[in-house]
Parts: C-alpha cells; structure tokens; sequence
C-alpha cells in the first residue's frame, strides 16, 4: 500500500506519540517536493497515577479506530543498556548476547522485550546467519507484559498499531538528527524522565556513546517534595510540582539534590573515560509544567539545557502546518519525539 | 529497474533507531479478527441476497402457481362447454348438410308439383307409372347452387301397356308441359324399355323415361 501511495505521489499517515503526561496526534501527508504537511494536530493531558491502564478515556475515545497508525509509546519498565562487545562475544553471535544481558543486566529475554541495537548506526541487529555484531551494541526494551498491555488497551479503541516504537529511541534519534544538522559535535546528557525512573545515557556525534543506571524518577520527586513541603498526597503534590514549584528554588534544588548527585556521578565518569566534555543537557518526557526540572538540573550540573531552533529543523524537513499558531504548538521539546518519529518514517 | 532494486524497494530498508515492539501475535489476531469481520460481512451480504433471490423465486412460484391453478380451473370449467359447443357445431354442420341436401333436393328450376299434377292428367291409359324419381346434381357440402342454373334429372319408371310406339309420341307431349317448357331448349327426353320382361304373357312392356335438364 505504501509503495503504491508512493507511486501515486503522496503518502497519509496517522501518528500517535503516548506519553506518561501527555498524548500527541497528528496526520502527516507527504506531499511532492518531499513536504510534510502536518494536520489534525492535538495534545492531550494524560494521568501518570492510573493503575492497570496506560492511557486516559478521553484520549483513547480520541484515538479511536485509527488503524495502521504509528504508535510511540513509554512503557514504565522500559530501559537502555550499552555494552561494549569482547570478541569472544561476537564471536558467538547474536546468541552471545543473551548470557551478557542475564548476568551484565539482569534482564531476562522470558519476561522482556529486547531489541539489539547498533549504537554507532543504529541499525537494529537481527538474528540471521551472516549477522556480524557490533563492537558497540545498545539493548533497548520493556517488559513484554506491558507493551501487550498498551497494545491491547489500544486495540480495544481499535486502534491498530503499524508500528509501536519507544519515545525514548525515538526522541533520541530526534536530538542526534537535530545535532548532527546543525553540527553540535559535544556530547549530549539526555535524560529520559520518567514515572517510575529516569534513564541516563549520552550522545554524541549521531551515535549513544555511553548509557548508565536509572535515577530518581516522578514518584521519587513527587514523594521528596510531599516530604519536604508537608502537602496531604501524591495527587496534590504532583499538582504542585506542575503549577507552583517554579516559584520554591529551595525546594527545587532540595528534591532534585539525590538526582543530580547521581547524575554527576554519571558526567565526571563519562568525562574521565572519554575525555569529553558534556555540553548539552536534555531531559525528555518533560510537559511545559515540568519545564523547570531541566532548568533546574542544568544550573546543578552547570550544563546548558540545549535549545532547539525549530525553525531551522522543521525548515530542514520541509515541515508544513496549517496555521503559525500550529507551528508554534510543535516547536517545543514535548514534540521532539513525536516530530522525529515523523521524520525517520519518511526519510 | 531490474528485478533485484525492484525486491529492494518492495522491502523498505530498516529504519535506524526505531524499533517495533508490537506484540505481532496481537496484531495477527486483530487482522485476523479483521479478516473474520470482513468475510462475515461478505457471508451476511451473501445470505441476504440468497434469501432474497430464494424468496423472489419462492413468490414467483406462487405466482406462477396460483395462475397456472386459475387457467386450470378456467380450463376445467371451460372444457364441458367447449365440448358441448363441438357437439353444437358438429350437429350444426349435420344440420347444415342436410338443409343443403334438402334445399338442393326440392329447389328445382321447376316446380315438381304443377309437374306430377301435369304428368298425371295427360297421362295416356296405356302408360302406368310406378315411380318418378327427381334428383339433382349437386354437393351436399356446397352452399345451395342457383336454382335457375341447377341440372335435374326426372327418372320415370312405368309400364306401357300394348304398342310401345306409343312412347315417342308421349315423349314429346312430356316437353310440352307447362311445367318445363320454359326449359325445353336445355331439356332432353329418352326412353329405355326393359326387353327382359320377366312375364312375356302380359302385353305389357316396362319403360324408362328420362327427362335431362343441364344448365
């Protein structure tokens, strides 16, 4: 179907980018003259609290019978490891990749869905005959209980997932993408925060060039700032923390202080082993309320949050919408995910 | 574009850095439920045109029927008065024979009374008839002919008793009546006697006379 659209000249597809905190929706048609005219934008707040769902009923009653449309979804458990392959590994194959996950990772490939990545090409690693591995490799996944739990919630709206990516990979490859054009050479600290933890890993020059142990994630804040501000409830805290933190500096910095002790336990060891200095700091799964958590993180760890010029990436991609006020809506880092989703499905 | 770069654009190329964690097996199931849902759809359309066609056909079998019971009924109601009518018609068409057979019998370009009432007043003493036959040629199953124009033939059978000469002279006297004199000229009249009289000791000699009218 696609290679027929293809032929015909333009090709339509839906995108459905599911956050903890919020959902993204567009419909993306690739007109002639490769432009990307975006429609149908929305964004709606989604609740991190819910148990055994993942996403809000207004939403899915949103997402409804949106067939073949590409979903990026946050699954709670999901997680990144980088490992640097010893021939001895590589040379056992992609079966060599298993013993090193059980006893590097703890990760279990019965309970877990993994997938091997190239971390200099990104390249996913397939099991075939001929498959040479990488000395780099990069093991992103989740629990496989919960992708068939967000499927399934999501196919009972009828919503049938072409694809159903991670936002993390995806907004990591958008930060790279942005990087790589307008030529930011240093390394990048990218946190991916999220409910449960935040994952930690660095790039640099289009590639992950190192991926470290979680850290403090939003119940750990939200559980830190009702400690420190005596408020009643999870609920109520996490309400504060989206409308009146940016007003408590003190607190800010006394809630994020475990988080950033960690972090820079991550920076000095990148620093040391490679050399480089962190330049940028990103931090995704961030909704505007959260904004000041990377504000905040960055002053810590004296790291420039990086600033994206939407213009210049959005004009790199020949990315049209309906209206300014519509481009103004998807220049900001909660679309970055959702943006280069788009992007690397119609490269 | 040979077959190798077409095989390589069918399959897109793996994207780099996107992963599809789809549960395949869901998915499967999904289209296949998809599949499921789509030929139900195609086996209700199918039911529904099939009973509709069964119940077209059904109703116009009913039709058919109740007419072909109305034509039978109209047969069987009919066919006692068409036979009756036959019967009519073939006892009509008898009827009609026996009309024309009559008609041609008795409408004669002369009147076959005033004849005999002539016939028997000038009869001489010696002359005995025994039969007059009058007969005319004609058809039975053809209309009646023109009466003016209608051949006849009178056969008188007697016996003359004495001289037979006699006859000759009664020959003529015949084509004198008034009752065919007016056909005269057309008419013809001749006698056969019966040589073999059975009795020949009676002076007596049977006799035919023929008296011919062609139109």
């Amino acid at each position: 179907m696609d290679v027929l659209s293809s032929l015909l000249g333009s090709q339509k597809q839906k995108f459905i980018y599911a956050s903890e905190i919020s959902c993204l929706l567009a419909t993306v048609t690739k007109e002639k003259k490769s432009t990307l005219s975006l429609s149908n934008l929305e964004e709606l707040t989604n609740n991190p609290f819910k148990e055994n769902a993942y996403l809000d009923a207004p939403i899915l009653k949103t997402i409804t019978k949106s067939k073949n449309a590409i979903c990026v979804v946050a699954p709670l458990s999901r997680f990144i490891y980088k490992a640097k392959l010893e021939t001895k590994t590589k040379s056992k194959g992609i079966q060599g990749l298993i013993p090193l996950l059980k006893e590097r990772f703890n990760a279990d490939l019965k309970t877990n869905q993994i997938a091997a990545i190239d971390a200099f090409t990104g390249i996913e690693i397939k099991d075939s005959a001929n498959t040479v591995l990488p000395d780099h490799v990069c093991f992103i996944g989740t629990q496989k209980q919960e992708i068939k739990m967000i499927q399934n919630e999501l196919m009972d709206c009828q919503c049938i997932p072409k694809k159903l990516l991670l936002t993390t990979l995806t907004t990591a490859k958008g930060i790279m993408d942005y990087a790589k054009l307008v030529k930011v050479t240093q390394p990048v600290l990218f946190i991916d925060f999220s409910v449960n933890q935040s994952l930690v890993f660095v790039l640099c020059n289009n590639h992950i060039e190192a991926a470290y142990p979680p850290v403090h994630g939003l119940k750990s804040l939200i559980s830190l700032t009702r400690k420190a501000c005596s408020l009643p409830d999870d609920v109520s805290t996490y309400k504060y923390l989206l409308q009146s933190m940016t007003e408590d500096t003190q607190a800010m910095e006394t809630i994020t202080q475990r988080m950033c002790a960690d972090i820079k336990s991550y920076i000095d060891f990148f620093e040391v082993q490679t050399s480089l200095p962190i330049e940028f700091l990103f931090i995704n799964g961030l909704s505007p309320q959260l904004a000041w958590l990377m504000q905040c993180i960055g002053k810590v760890l004296e790291i420039k949050p990086l600033q994206m010029d939407f213009n210049t990436w959005l004009q790199a991609h020949k990315v049209t919408t309906q209206s300014n006020e519509k481009t103004t809506q998807i220049s900001q880092p909660l679309w970055i995910g959702m943006l280069s989703a788009i992007f690397n499905h119609f490269r | 574009m040979n077959f190798r770069s077409l095989k390589l654009y069918l399959v897109s190329k793996p994207h780099p850095w996107e992963v599809d964690f789809r549960d395949k097996s869901i998915v499967a199931n999904s289209q296949l439920s998809s599949i499921k849902i789509y030929v139900l759809a195609a086996l209700g359309i199918l039911t529904v045109i099939l009973i509709g066609v069964s119940l077209f056909t059904e109703l116009d079998h009913k039709r058919q029927t109740n007419r072909f019971n109305e034509i039978k009924t109209f047969l069987d109601k009919n066919t006692a008065l068409h036979q009756q009518m036959m019967q009519h018609n073939k006892d009509f068409v008898e009827t009609r024979n026996m009309v024309h057979t009559l008609l041609n019998a008795y409408a004669l370009p002369i009147d076959l009374s005033e004849f005999l009432l002539e016939l028997c007043k000038g009869k001489p003493h010696e002359i005995r008839f025994n039969t007059v036959i009058a007969s005319c040629q004609s058809d039975p199953n053809t209309k009646v002919v023109d009466v003016a124009n209608k051949s006849f033939n009178i056969q008188i059978y007697g016996i003359v008793k004495g001289d037979v000469a006699i006859l000759e002279s009664y020959k003529t006297q015949l084509l004198q009546l008034k009752a065919i004199n007016t056909l005269k000229n057309n008419c013809k009249c001749f006698y056969n006697l019966e040589k073999n009289n059975a009795d020949q000791q009676v002076d007596e000699t049977r006799f035919q006379i023929n008296l011919q009218y062609n139109a």
